[in-house]
């Protein structure tokens, strides 16, 4: 196979394959992209449903401290009771209108508890600022229609809370076991076992304030340092803690994009085997029809060189006839005229066969004589006369090369015959046909002109293209215009000339140069 | 001696109380309140102690109560190999202690925690038994987590006819989640007022013993160290073998106070003190052993000859027996004399043994304190100091328990190094937490 073959071939089979291939890689980024993107906003409304539930548990949280501060009062003895028993505050607390504290008895330090005296150290901040007497906190509106709140804030050992409520103008409050609220918490989240095996698959961490993990759960384990793929922050009271969720690019859509790929390398591959089977189809198909039109033009070669022999029979004795018949017998003479011309015909025929399969063997060859260009000229002319005669044609010769010079008459002859071929064929219908031959240094100078149709201009580049095209229609091109100009502008070259196509008004004009040296005289 | 099966109204009962005069008793567990000395030296101010013990007597009752444990288990990366087998085993060897009434549940903690068997019934064994063998180690250590999961699966069933108990197995430092003593000294304490208590297992040499030791103590649970992994069986025996034998739980001890007397504080316990006036709890009381507690008191000067009453002690709690609430009542009284050698004769052996044994562990951890602190020297001498102090008391109080103190204090001495410290600490405060604990086998002769 050729390389330029192997080349076009490649490409035709690669191209679309990678267009192909880049497309659907520009699909699949695409479609992980939307993946990954409503993968985030489910995780976070995950996310959010946890911290649904964290507030759910703070609610309830609150109303079992509120349950127990209930019915309020400021009883001493009962809030300490309340204080001994309860699981989920550390301290009842309870104001007066003005905001001072009446239980515990703070007023009279030597009769609180040690329980009390450190509850009242980590508490003093709110009740000397008083900020759970004015409008601060995040107050809502109870169940009993008094306003009720959390307050949160940080001490030595991590969160400290406090719910509040107020009610006939005195604050209630209570110092909450924060632990035991972040006990609730984690009690209240999922276990790893417990989940769905979506959720399982990644990891869901609730971290505190100081960006410590407080609680996590699911299978996934994220490497150290890495980014959650989603986060939420928490709200009041859970200020600055947040909800973060880890997994990895499998547990999102992992199956989607595998099932994606998976396509894809199915299409591509069905498309690269349809690509490669139609360009084998097509390259067997046309070294086939090469390889017959190959074949077609050895016949063709073959029978040419087998007719040569008895056609330059028939045109010698063609000749002798017509010189050696009666000069009277004048319709005996115009016959055999006929013959030589047909036989002539013949013999540039398969003179362009022989040559252009030479030339497809890379065989052609030139063999310089001595000899004269307008003799050579006039020669063919001759041959052509008869049928010029016939058709009308008048001929006007413009010769001036008379020197010896050494040439391939034989080339010369052929394209010359070529030329005015065409113009008997195709020009006839201008009468008229100019042959001039001029000599300009070592290079000779030969134009043919008609008055006929001329070329188109949109073809004039085509003309010369050797009439290649693999058809039936081989032998009729040997006698079209394809092979004729080819042949003829391929031996000028051989000759160290060209053949060009003039621009002219009317008709066609051919200028054939060859290189054709000045012969010295023989002795 | 009279019975008194259940809590009466108010005016009854202080006319019985003053009927019963000096000790009230229950069906199962006995209060006995005395002073360190009965006698006291007349015309000045003095301190002395007053002893309030409970004990555990043998049930009426063919059934114990029945317990509700959840057992929550280290699975971290550091308990593999033969430490998560034993421990499986020794969770596997506790189950067989169970009867089908009992109810079990199962948590495991790395870095996340999995609730392995949620609260229920031991009548599937198998399916339990199968969740216990799959265990596996590898991760952190949720301690926390681990814990709060494991309170939730208790409270599923938490009754006040139930033992209800956590046990918890650790071998590492919490990582995961709150993890100083004091935090969870807070979960400690706000479970055991829903009546659950927490007993915790260190395991090697790594754990926190001060977290484990604050948890326990907060809910009054039992605290073992354990630096051998063969040695888990025994803990889960021991732990079990007293879940197994509570006779009455959720117990709350008033002590009242006349004027004369000023309560200064309850020794080696948190106790809420206001005025003359005085609440204490104390979670359990097992069959056949008794457990006290030790309030220190100020006396007024008075005369010779003089009585006076030291306080009233009302105790409430949940008798198991009977499935009820049951009350009891004692109060105690001192002398006034002149003579300090008829203080002496009179002073109370066993109580003053009790005594001894509590400040010998207050004076230990005192010297724990100082080591912490990197004060090598001052510790030892703190800790020989603290031996020979008791080595003295119990050769006076001819108390052969003290002697053992003693010994273990001169041990202590002789391994504050860096290498012997760790291991040595954790025996320290598994001591003093012992100690602490105020419980006792009966000695025979107060079972009148």
């Amino acid at each position: 196979m050729k390389p330029r073959l192997t080349i076009v071939l490649a490409l035709i089979v690669l191209t679309p394959l990678a267009i192909t291939g880049w497309l659907g890689a520009r699909l699949v980024r695409d479609q992980q992209a939307v993946v990954e993107h409503s993968f985030r906003e489910l995780m976070l409304g995950q996310l959010r449903s946890v911290d649904a539930l964290l507030g759910r548990s703070l609610e309830q949280y609150e109303e079992l401290v509120r349950g127990e501060m209930s019915p309020l009062t400021v009883n001493a003895q009962e809030l300490r009771r309340r204080t001994r028993q309860s699981p989920y505050a550390l301290q009842y607390y309870a104001l007066d209108v003005d905001g001072r504290v009446v239980f515990p008895p703070v007023q009279e330090p030597s009769a609180l508890t040690a329980g009390e005296r450190e509850s009242y150290e980590r508490t003093r901040h709110i009740w000397d600022g008083g900020e759970l007497s004015g409008s601060a906190g995040d107050a809502e509106t109870s169940t009993s229609g008094s306003p009720t709140g959390w307050h949160a804030w940080y001490g030595a050992d991590g969160l400290r809370m406090m719910v509040w409520e107020r009610a006939e103008g005195r604050v209630h409050a209570a110092e909450i076991n924060s632990t035991r609220l972040l006990a609730e918490l984690v009690a209240s989240l999922p276990e790893t076992d417990a989940l769905s095996p979506e959720v399982a698959q990644g990891r869901i961490r609730l971290v505190d304030s100081t960006g410590r993990l407080f609680y996590q759960w699911g299978s996934y384990e994220p490497e150290e340092g890495a980014l959650p793929i989603a986060a939420l922050a928490l709200g009041a009271p859970l200020g600055a803690w947040s909800l973060e969720y880890f997994g990895s690019s499998a547990a999102f859509g992992g199956a989607a994009e595998a099932h994606l790929l998976l396509n894809l390398g199915l299409g591509l591959g069905l498309l690269g085997a349809t690509v490669i089977g139609l360009t084998y189809y097509f390259y067997r198909e046309q070294s086939r029809e090469m390889r017959e039109a190959a074949q077609r033009v050895s016949f063709v070669n073959q029978v040419s060189h087998e007719l040569k022999t008895p056609l330059t029979n028939i045109r010698m004795y063609a000749e002798l006839l017509e010189k050696d018949a009666d000069e009277a017998d004048e319709r005996l003479q115009r016959y055999a005229g006929v013959i030589v011309s047909e036989s002539q015909r013949l013999s540039r025929l398969i003179g362009n066969v022989l040559t252009f399969s030479r030339k497809q063997r890379r065989n052609l060859e030139l063999h310089r004589t001595p000899g004269v260009v307008d003799d050579v000229l006039r020669q063919v002319l001759d041959h052509f006369r008869p049928a010029l005669e016939a058709k009308g044609i008048e001929v006007e010769l413009a010769l001036d090369a008379s020197d010896t010079v050494s040439l391939d008459a034989d080339v010369l002859e052929q394209i010359v015959g070529n030329l005015i071929s065409n113009v008997e064929k195709y020009g006839a219908g201008g009468k008229y046909l100019l042959l001039s031959s001029r000599r300009r240094g070592d290079t000779t100078e030969i134009v043919t002109a008609d008055r006929g149709p001329g070329v188109p201009s949109r073809e004039r580049s085509k003309i010369f293209e050797p009439f290649y095209r693999v058809s039936a229609a081989l032998t009729e091109g040997v006698s079209g215009t394809g092979i004729g100009l080819a042949i003829a502008r391929e031996l000028a070259r051989l000759h160290g000339g060209d053949l060009t196509l003039e621009p002219t008004d009317k008709g066609a004009r051919f200028r054939v140069t060859i290189h054709c040296p000045a012969e010295s005289q023989p002795g | 001696m009279r019975t008194m099966k259940k809590f009466s109204p108010w005016p009854a009962t202080a006319l019985m109380a003053a009927l019963m005069i000096p000790a009230a008793q229950a069906d199962s567990v006995k209060l006995d309140v005395q002073m360190s000395t009965p006698v006291v030296l007349a015309g000045t101010s003095q301190k002395a102690y007053m002893r309030v013990a409970l004990t555990g007597l043998e049930s009426r009752r063919r059934h114990r109560a029945p317990v509700n444990v959840a057992i929550v288990l280290d699975r971290s990366g550091s308990m593999g190999g033969s430490k998560i087998e034993e421990a499986k085993r020794a969770a596997l060897m506790a189950l067989r202690k169970l009867g089908d009434d009992d109810i079990v549940s199962i948590i495991t903690y790395h870095s996340t925690v999995d609730v392995l068997v949620p609260a229920t019934k031991l009548s599937d064994r198998g399916s339990i038994r199968r969740a216990i063998q799959g265990i596996e180690a590898g991760g952190r250590t949720a301690l926390f987590a681990g814990v709060s999961k494991g309170a939730r699966e208790l409270r599923k069933f938490v009754d006040r006819n139930r033992v209800n108990t956590l046990i918890l197995l650790s071998d590492g430092l919490a990582n995961v989640g709150p993890s100083s003593p004091g935090e969870l000294g807070r979960l400690g304490a706000s479970l055991a007022r829903e009546g659950i208590t927490v007993t915790t297992i260190g395991l090697g040499l790594q754990y926190n013993e001060d977290l484990m030791t604050r948890l326990a103590m907060a809910s009054d649970g039992n605290h073992f160290f354990v630096e051998d992994e063969e040695d888990l069986e025994l803990a889960f025996a021991t732990e079990f073998g007293d879940a197994l034998s509570v006779v009455g739980q959720g117990f709350t001890i008033y002590i009242e106070c006349p004027p004369g007397v000023r309560p200064i504080r309850m020794v080696g316990r948190e106790a809420e003190i206001a005025g003359r006036e005085v609440h204490a709890s104390l979670n359990q009381i097992y069959r056949d052993q008794t457990r006290y507690l030790l309030l220190e008191v100020e006396l007024s000067p008075a005369d010779a000859g003089k009585a006076q009453r030291v306080g009233d002690v009302e105790v409430g709690y949940y008798d198991l027996d009977s499935g009820s609430r049951a009350k009891l009542q004692d109060s105690v009284s001192v002398t006034y004399a002149k003579s300090p050698a008829a203080v002496e004769k009179a002073s109370n052996r066993e109580v003053m043994t009790a005594v001894v044994s509590q400040i010998g562990a207050e004076r230990n951890e005192a010297a724990t304190a100082l080591r912490d602190k990197g004060k090598v020297e001052e510790a030892r001498v703190a800790f020989e100091s603290n031996s020979v102090y008791l080595q003295e008391n119990a050769q006076r109080l001819d108390a052969p328990q003290l002697q053992d103190d003693a010994a273990v204090n001169l041990e202590a001495s002789e391994n504050l190094g860096e290498k012997e410290w760790n291991r040595e600490r954790k025996k320290q405060v598994e001591g003093q937490y012992k100690t602490r604990q105020q419980r006792a086998v009966i000695p025979q002769r107060n079972k009148n």
